[in-house]
């Protein structure tokens, strides 16, 4: 009896202990498991079917049913390959609402519209000829948990990852994982990783992708990335291309081996939105660097590195992008298009980050918007070095060395450091818009191509503040309306045209600038006398090597001197306090004017040290000047006296 | 000792009753499922143990571990926390039938006729099958 007793205390601590148990419900490579404690009743109709949780089964259709304790999460769709094979685990709860279809690695699930919770697709392994292919309406997770997946013989898609729902779809790149996506070069596939809807790309893992036919990555709304690193290695369109807007929160971005742009968005609709709330029900084809890393590298024909049919707004992060593509002819614009680093058709508005554009290609620019270019921070370097690029539809040239005056502005693109903003030219009716402003930052700008103007704005260029350097072939800034400089500090020298040209009035009222043209008739500052345009000074530091537009208006007092030597350091007193230093040019034009506040002298020959370096070390200010022999400087009123450079 | 048994069986009817409490819409229970349960249209069901428990169709039949079913004869199944012991509230004993080999004990053990039975829980065994009885 006692045996008894003991007996049963063990089967009821059996019984009480036992862990959770699941029915394993196999269809060929689909296994559904159904939590013990879930089931309920599992009915059996006609002999023929068995119902378990809503999901009905064909007897005959089932491979095993067996009962184990694996743990099942509710919700939880997990796929995992092997070489040609493909296993799908789904999750009881959900298992009436999909249909999974296996066919060897090539693995189509499609969720029912009667959906009503999210599913996490959970997909790892390898496999050189699969697929993952997901139908919907309701919005879904994937987690890519150490996946290598190559579409060689497309089944539902080329795409290596195909998400026909347009819905919310988080792409979990899991932590600590590497993942490789491949799609197949006979697809037509729009991008090796596809998503209807929008994707937000997430976790700390790691993607690699390949895009044979098109994009790597293509989403047919926006994109969010958030701290996973996405590679794209080579893709046959852009390296991500999305509509609605693009935004990185942080992580890393690296694109490279793209025949078209690294990162575009463009409008899903035909109507911008503008950006709205949260981006809420956002249509903006808006760029939004926020932090993290980008490296694009196109080497693409006109390719632009990162593309927005709307406006990039970059307030952090470290970008990086380099072309070395040419330019083309655009049959159906029927002009001259060239590559970019950064291109808006909208507004471009940079707060913080640091920027690095490098052009090599023909006809290359750095930055390029359609709108208003606002600089409120950051580091921003840019670097062309491609020639003039000229193709009229039957001929091309990637270096041309004729005078544009008289070619058709379409037959051609300059390389520019930045350019921003449009002039229209309508029969005789001519309108500007967009434009430059420049409030706070650190801008370098250097050209070295044929036509290579620094900074254009085909409309106004406002500086109130920041730090820019350019060193260009071409005009140093160019505007196609007025300019206006009333703080910061300006550094602006071409080899090749003038320093700062104007062509509206050119507005100086504080900061420190320096301006230097090359030999006549270039000028450091030029503004449209033509019509009747001026140059008007009226306050701030002013160094110009070139002269300044005859017929100014010079309301502070400029002194100027027709000898000045190359390579040689100056030191600029207002009220015999050194307020600038300066590091004269190799080469540039007549005569050297200076201004200042106050009574204004000039050294030359002086030493420097300490103090903070501006211009690329071509300016100082706080420094300690030693040394050096005074100027003998005569007043100014406008015009360059002609010549080159005049003492050593 | 054969109460202190009755006793047991009877503690054990309500460690399970405590279960089922804690158990979901659907009544079942959250934490151990020894059996599976095979019901056939007549009613009568077969408790088979769950542990690794492979079930295969061949035909027109079922086989669950050591046991065979006729796949027209099966209604449904079921995972069960134990050997035939389920849950029942009810107002009206007759809606429970009740043969007359039917037994009903007490959570005491003591054996009780159907017209004696008041609100409360109540265990009974009518042939291979057991029921734990909540009266209203």
């Amino acid at each position: 009896m006692k045996k008894s007793i003991i007996t049963i205390f063990t089967a009821l601590v059996l019984v009480l202990t036992a862990g959770a148990q699941t029915l394993n419900v196999q269809v060929g490579s689909v296994i559904y498991q159904f939590p013990a404690e879930q089931t309920g009743d599992m009915t059996f109709s006609d002999a023929t079917t068995l119902t378990i949780m809503g999901k009905e089964f064909t007897l005959s259709d089932i491979t095993s049913m067996v009962v184990d304790n694996t743990a099942v999460t509710d919700g939880v769709i997990s796929v995992a390959y092997s070489g040609t094979t493909a296993t799908v685990k789904v999750a009881g709860n959900i298992a009436k609402y999909v249909t999974p279809v296996v066919n060897g690695a090539h693995v189509n699930i499609a969720q029912s519209d009667d959906l009503a919770q999210e599913i996490t697709y959970i997909l790892s392994g390898s496999s050189s000829d699969g697929e993952f292919y997901m139908s919907g309406s309701y919005k879904a997770t994937v987690e890519l948990n150490g996946l290598e997946l190559t579409n060689a013989t497309p089944v539902s898609s080329g795409a290596a990852i195909h998400i026909q729902n347009g819905k919310r779809i988080k792409v979990k790149v899991i932590s600590a994982t590497a993942n490789t996506l491949v799609d197949a070069a006979g697809g037509e596939q729009k991008g090796c990783l596809y998503v209807k809807g929008h994707a937000e790309f997430s976790q700390n893992g790691t993607l690699n992708v390949t895009g044979n036919v098109k994009h790597g990555i293509k989403t047919g709304e926006y994109v969010t990335v958030k701290n996973c690193t996405i590679n794209v290695v080579s893709a046959v369109g852009d390296g991500i291309s999305c509509n609605e807007y693009f935004l990185m929160e942080s992580g890393e971005i690296n694109i490279s081996g793209t025949s078209d742009d690294g990162i575009q968005s463009d409008l899903d609709g035909e109507v911008s939105t503008g950006e709205t709330e949260d981006h809420e029900n956002e249509d903006s084809g808006n760029i939004y660097l926020q932090g993290g890393t980008i490296n694009v590298n196109c080497g693409a024909i006109a390719a632009k590195g990162i593309k927005a049919a709307g406006n990039i707004t970059i307030s952090g992060g470290d970008i990086t992008v380099v072309t070395t593509g040419k330019g083309e002819w655009d049959e159906e614009d029927l002009e001259t298009s060239a590559a970019c680093g950064i291109s808006a058709d909208g507004n471009i508005n940079i707060s913080g980050g640091t920027i690095s554009l490098t052009s090599t290609g023909s006809g290359g620019k750095g930055m390029k918007c359609d709108g208003v270019l606002t600089v409120d921070g950051g580091t921003i370097n840019v670097i062309t070095s491609g020639g003039l690029y000229y193709n009229n539809g039957t001929t091309e040239n990637t270096n041309y060395t004729g005078n544009t005056d008289f070619v058709n502005s379409a037959y051609y693109s300059s390389p520019k450091g930045i350019k921003a903003g449009v002039k229209d030219e309508s029969g005789s009716t001519v309108t500007y818009s967009g434009g430059i402003v420049i409030n706070n930052g650190t801008i370098t700008v250097t050209t070295s191509g044929r036509n290579a103007e620094g900074i254009e704005s085909k409309n106004y260029f406002n500086v109130t503040g920041g730090h820019i350097t350019i060193n260009a072939y071409d005009d140093g800034v160019n505007s196609a309306q007025n300019m206006n400089i009333s703080g910061g500090y300006l550094y602006s020298r071409s080899t090749n045209n003038d320093g700062m040209d104007a062509n509206g009035n050119c507005y100086i009222s504080g900061g420190v600038v320096c301006a230097i043209g090359s030999n006549s008739p270039e000028l450091a500052i030029d503004a449209n006398s033509e019509e009747q345009k001026k140059v008007y000074f009226t306050g701030g530091t002013l160094v110009a090597i070139g002269g300044i537009e005859s017929g100014s208006s010079l309301s502070q007092a400029c002194y100027s001197t027709q000898s000045w030597s190359k390579n040689a350091w100056y030191a600029l007193y207002s009220n015999n306090e050194v307020v600038f230093a300066f590091k004269t040019p190799s080469s540039g034009g007549n005569p050297l004017v200076v201004s200042t506040s106050g009574t204004t002298t000039l050294k030359s020959g002086v030493t420097v040290s300490g103090g903070t370096s501006y211009f690329g070390g071509n300016g100082n200010i706080g420094g300690t000047v030693g040394g050096g022999s005074t100027v003998s400087l005569s007043s100014y009123t406008g015009g360059n006296g002609g010549g080159g450079p005049g003492g050593h | 000792m054969k109460k202190l048994l009755l006793l047991l069986a009877v503690i054990s009817c309500l460690s399970f009753g405590t279960v089922a409490q804690d158990s979901g819409e659907d009544g079942a229970f959250r934490d151990g499922y020894p059996y599976i349960a095979f019901e056939k249209t007549d009613g009568t069901k077969t408790f088979v143990p769950s542990s690794s428990l492979i079930i295969t169709t061949s035909g027109s039949t079922l086989t669950a571990g050591d046991y065979t079913f006729n796949l027209a004869e099966l209604n449904k199944m079921y995972f069960s926390a134990t050997v035939g012991i389920e849950d029942y509230e009810m107002s009206d004993p007759s809606q429970f039938v009740i043969d007359d080999s039917s037994e009903i004990y007490d959570l005491l053990g003591r054996r009780v006729k159907i017209d004696k039975m008041h609100k409360g829980v109540y265990v009974v065994k009518t042939g291979n099958v057991v029921r734990k009885i909540s009266m209203q």
